[in-house]
């Protein structure tokens, strides 16, 4: 007899739910926390170093940094969370077909999951935002577009793992259509992967839009989104280190913190499982 | 005769399925910039253009024709090897291709290297301790590197190395006047180190679930039981079958090996193929974004059916099924 | 030859302890084949991995076991050193990745007798030949060269065998090494065992479910319950005469042609019994009372040499 692995909430799960937390709360008290207007330009204190009054220092136009990383938070956790919602919902859909009827529905949705697969992610978002001119919905679908196919192949081979169980079989005799079959049967057993498929997607998401806003992509200033931050700070790397420094950590702490509850997670739902 | 066939049918299969694939990529590639809003050059206001010989220019590329006579005459040059002109310079594609190659090539060869030097020992050292600290030190390392956005690092990195402590150059390959090993080094340094940090986070995880699912198999309970000890059940027992997924992680590392250090490139002004992709599709240089994504998502696409290819000939029990 | 006294292995999820072995003491004799049954979630095959120092991780093991003059301590690794594969073998329940699958059958034997000092480079080729003819590996010239995937299942498991008894250990504990197969190839390969056993003069630790291979085999039995040992005796007394409710029950549902079913005796679910003040069977005993909830009872000789915990049965007697 084997023993067996008991689901424990481990402590990566929990570090990294209270980071989360407490970064979107962050995000959204922002104009609670902020210091200062983030738009206000204050040319005479431009390139001041972190010090009383402006945490984090300011820009090369005077602006508090503190405050700008606060609304840029916005930015990237509101990009990060809904990219992902839209490529859960898409990858559930096309992969959940694709598992539960198989056969020619299943290889068209595969090779299309395929063709998107074969561009580099960062690459093709680039691509399609530098080409689109894309402003920050645009951004979002961008990212959620490019995101869906690996989510897809996941739910896709939960449904196939599922579809020959016996419960399903008898459900099906008993008179569920399909749709049912898929949606109360299938899809809450299939739910603990597509969680942490999705927690571990946002930290992507939100790498992509940051590097839309360093290469000047996205949203564009005046608008604070911790990407273009970094781009303005680079000029000014020499004499100001703190410019570039706290926005870049800022991302650095959020994807660490989903990094960290999505691992979490992962432990939980499967406990002899990774990757 | 019947292991010959079911093999053949396998490798049949996904030839063809490969061939789908790439059909869809390059009509994606295609669709891509032929959708897009606004014109070629657009992105560029200094060069001034006069409407008719904007029209005159149009015309002499094709790009006045209907979408899939373009398609075609597209797919066809491509196929021959003509990968276009690039609308900002002026000069073929693949020439351009070839000089920038090399020097991302020496970025992303040396990072991968050493990624996977690295990755290779800690990952089995992770797995064969799992659950104790040397574990958890592994994790939460490579769980720091993979979050940490590439660009920021190579700021960073800058502003200290090379402006703090005036160590390393900030930019570049080569220091102009200046030849030899130590020197190219040098511009090396910080490049390299932060794709080696990005790779090595990625490998190590993977190494170590590999191990970890040899090390739950019975096999090892077995070689235990008949008294070999560790040092050999690694070596013999446990590495071997870990190969097999290793190796496919290596074939499907090869795109990396031209992609992956696009940024790392740009934040460090590195003369190769990444950030002359950047630069191009940030300036809309349609003929360049075309052929160079299509060349990687036909890389992709072929590192994977040479990973799966791989997996026939490396698995003993694949290869001799009776 | 071999002396288990007071076995513990308990597991631990946070703080709290799964006990899966509560207290086991008895002991091996030379040339004897000792049956171990019980139901799965019993603690028997955790026995034999505690009896190899094999126990999985996480799992905390206590009491001594004495063999061969030394005392080996579960979870001290350094005491198994030269034990394992020399003087214990161990072989498991068949199941398709218990042999390296990379690794050629016959390289897998000569593994064994070159890593105990036993033989090394064409003298272990020749033995291993040798070990495939004697176990019914044959064409040994043919089987030394393939893969384990190429083998039938009985024919892995008889390969399992010639690699725990290549050294010729003292002892081989077979943890249920017939329930995968088929039944004809388990006669067989219970002819062979009983066969090499006997040869060799090892002494053998058989651990199964299945009673009928017990009456066929074993020379004494133990009985396992909820990681103790409620009845011990030779298979005589077991069968004849068994003293414990458990075993009685076991007995029954044993299907026989001279016999009908009776109703309801085979009602045998796996439960795992964690807290329990008193005797751990008393949950699904009929003869239960009061001072079976209350406090655990110990083995008491009832017969000569034949033990049983139990409070109703010591006054039967």
């Amino acid at each position: 007899m084997r023993n067996k692995q008991h689901k424990q909430i481990g402590f990566k799960t929990v570090v990294g739910l209270i980071l989360v937390l407490a970064l979107v709360s962050a995000a959204l008290l922002a104009p609670v926390l902020a210091t200062h207007d983030p738009h206000l330009i204050d040319t005479e204190n431009w390139l001041q170093p972190p010090g009383a009054g402006h945490f984090f220092g300011t820009d090369r136009l005077g602006r508090d940094i503190f405050s700008r990383v606060l609304y840029g938070a916005r930015v990237s956790l509101a990009v990060g969370i809904l990219a992902v919602v839209l490529a859960v919902i898409i990858g559930t859909v096309l992969g959940g077909f694709a598992g539960y009827y198989g056969g020619l529905a299943d290889m068209a949705i595969m090779r299309f999951t395929d063709v998107v697969l074969a561009f580099p992610s960062l690459f093709l978002i680039i691509t399609l935002v530098a080409l689109f001119d894309a402003e920050l919905w645009l951004v979002i679908l961008i990212i959620g577009l490019t995101g869906w196919p690996r989510l897809a192949r996941l739910v896709r081979g939960e449904f196939m793992r599922l579809r020959n169980t016996d419960f399903l079989v008898s459900a099906r005799m008993l008179g569920s259509s399909h749709s049912r079959a898929m949606y109360y049967h299938l899809l809450p057993n299939a739910l603990g992967p597509i969680i942490v498929s999705a927690t571990l997607g946002v930290p992507a998401a939100i790498l992509a839009e940051a590097g839309l806003g360093y290469f000047g992509l996205g949203a564009q200033p005046p608008v604070p989104t911790w990407g273009n931050m970094l781009r303005d700070a680079q000029l000014y790397i020499r004499q100001a280190w703190w410019y570039a420094t706290f926005p870049g950590l800022c991302i650095f702490i959020t994807v660490m913190a989903f990094n960290l509850l999505g691992d979490g997670l992962r432990g939980y739902f499967n406990p002899r499982q990774k990757v | 005769m019947k292991a010959g066939s079911s093999m053949q049918k396998f490798v049949l299969r996904r030839l063809a399925e490969t061939c789908i694939v790439l059909l869809g990529v390059t009509l994606v590639t295609f669709l891509m910039m032929h959708l897009a809003p606004g014109q070629p050059l657009q992105a560029n206001p200094e060069l001034r253009l006069d409407p008719t010989a904007v029209e005159r220019w149009l015309q002499l590329r094709e790009l006045d024709k209907p979408l899939a006579a373009q398609y075609l005459a597209w797919l066809s040059r491509v196929c021959t090897g003509n990968l276009g002109i690039s609308l900002l310079h002026n000069r073929p594609v693949l020439d351009m291709i070839r000089e920038r190659l090399p020097a991302t090539l020496l970025l992303t060869g040396s990072s991968l290297m050493l990624g996977l030097g690295a990755a290779l020992p800690l990952g089995v050292i992770a797995a064969a301790k799992e659950g104790k600290p040397a574990d958890g030190i592994i994790d939460f390392i490579s769980l720091c590197f993979i979050s940490l956005p590439g660009f920021w690092l190579g700021m960073i990195l800058i502003m200290v190395f090379s402006y703090q402590l005036k160590l390393l150059p900030a930019a570049g390959m080569v220091t102009p006047g200046e030849s030899g090993m130590a020197d190219l080094f040098k511009h090396m340094a910080m490049p390299v180190s932060v794709l080696a940090a990005g790779t090595f986070a990625y490998y190590v995880r993977y190494v170590r679930f590999a191990v970890l699912e040899i090390l739950n198999q019975d096999f090892v309970r077995t070689a235990k039981a008949k008294g070999v000890p560790p040092a050999l059940i690694l070596c013999r027992h446990v590495l071997p079958n870990a190969s097999i997924p290793l190796v496919t992680l290596v074939a499907l590392s090869i795109p990396f090996l031209f992609t992956g250090a696009s940024v790392t490139e740009y934040v460090f002004s590195w003369p190769g193929m990444g950030r002359w992709i950047i630069t191009a599709t940030l300036s809309r240089d349609y003929t360049v974004i075309m052929a160079v994504n299509l060349i990687i998502a036909v890389l992709v696409s072929l590192a994977n059916l040479s990973a799966d290819l791989l997996y026939l000939v490396f698995d003993p029990r694949v290869r001799l099924r009776e | 030859m071999m002396q288990v006294a007071d076995l513990k292995v308990s597991f631990y999820a946070g703080r709290k302890e799964y006990p899966v072995i509560r207290s086991v003491s008895f002991e091996i004799r030379q040339e004897e084949i000792l049956g171990l049954v019980g139901e799965s979630g019993s603690g028997k095959s955790m026995t034999a991995l505690a009896l190899m120092g094999l126990l999985p991780a996480g799992a905390k093991a206590g009491g001594k076991i004495g063999f061969g003059g030394k005392i080996l301590t579960p979870g001290n690794e350094s005491d198994w050193s030269g034990v394992r594969g020399r003087e214990i073998g161990m072989v498991f329940q068949e199941h398709a990745a218990c042999l390296n699958p990379v690794m050629k059958i016959g390289r897998q034997i000569c593994e064994s007798l070159e890593v105990n000092g036993i033989a090394s480079g064409t003298t272990a080729i020749k033995k291993t030949r040798r070990l495939l003819e004697r176990f019914g590996i044959e064409p040994s010239k043919l089987r030394f060269e393939q893969y384990p995937h190429q083998l039938s299942g009985g024919l892995r498991q008889r390969v399992m065998l010639a690699l725990a008894l290549a050294c010729e250990p003292r002892l081989l504990i077979a943890d249920e090494p017939t329930t995968a197969l088929d039944l004809t190839i388990q006669a067989q390969i219970l002819d062979l065992l009983y066969e090499t056993v006997r040869e060799k003069s090892t002494s053998l630790l058989l651990i199964t479910h299945d009673l009928g291979v017990v009456a066929r085999m074993a020379d004494r039995v133990l009985v396992m319950y909820a990681g103790k040992i409620v009845e011990k005796g030779s298979v005589v007394d077991i069968f004849r005469a068994p003293g414990h409710p458990f075993t009685k029950l076991l007995l029954e549902s044993t299907p026989r042609l001279d016999r009908t079913l009776k109703k309801g005796a085979h009602i045998l679910e796996n439960e795992q019994v964690w807290e329990n003040r008193g005797c751990f069977f008393a949950p699904r005993c009929t003869k239960r009372r009061k001072i079976c909830v209350s406090t655990v009872p110990e083995l008491v000789e009832i017969h000569k040499s034949h033990f049983v915990s139990c409070f109703n049965c010591k006054e039967s007697i």
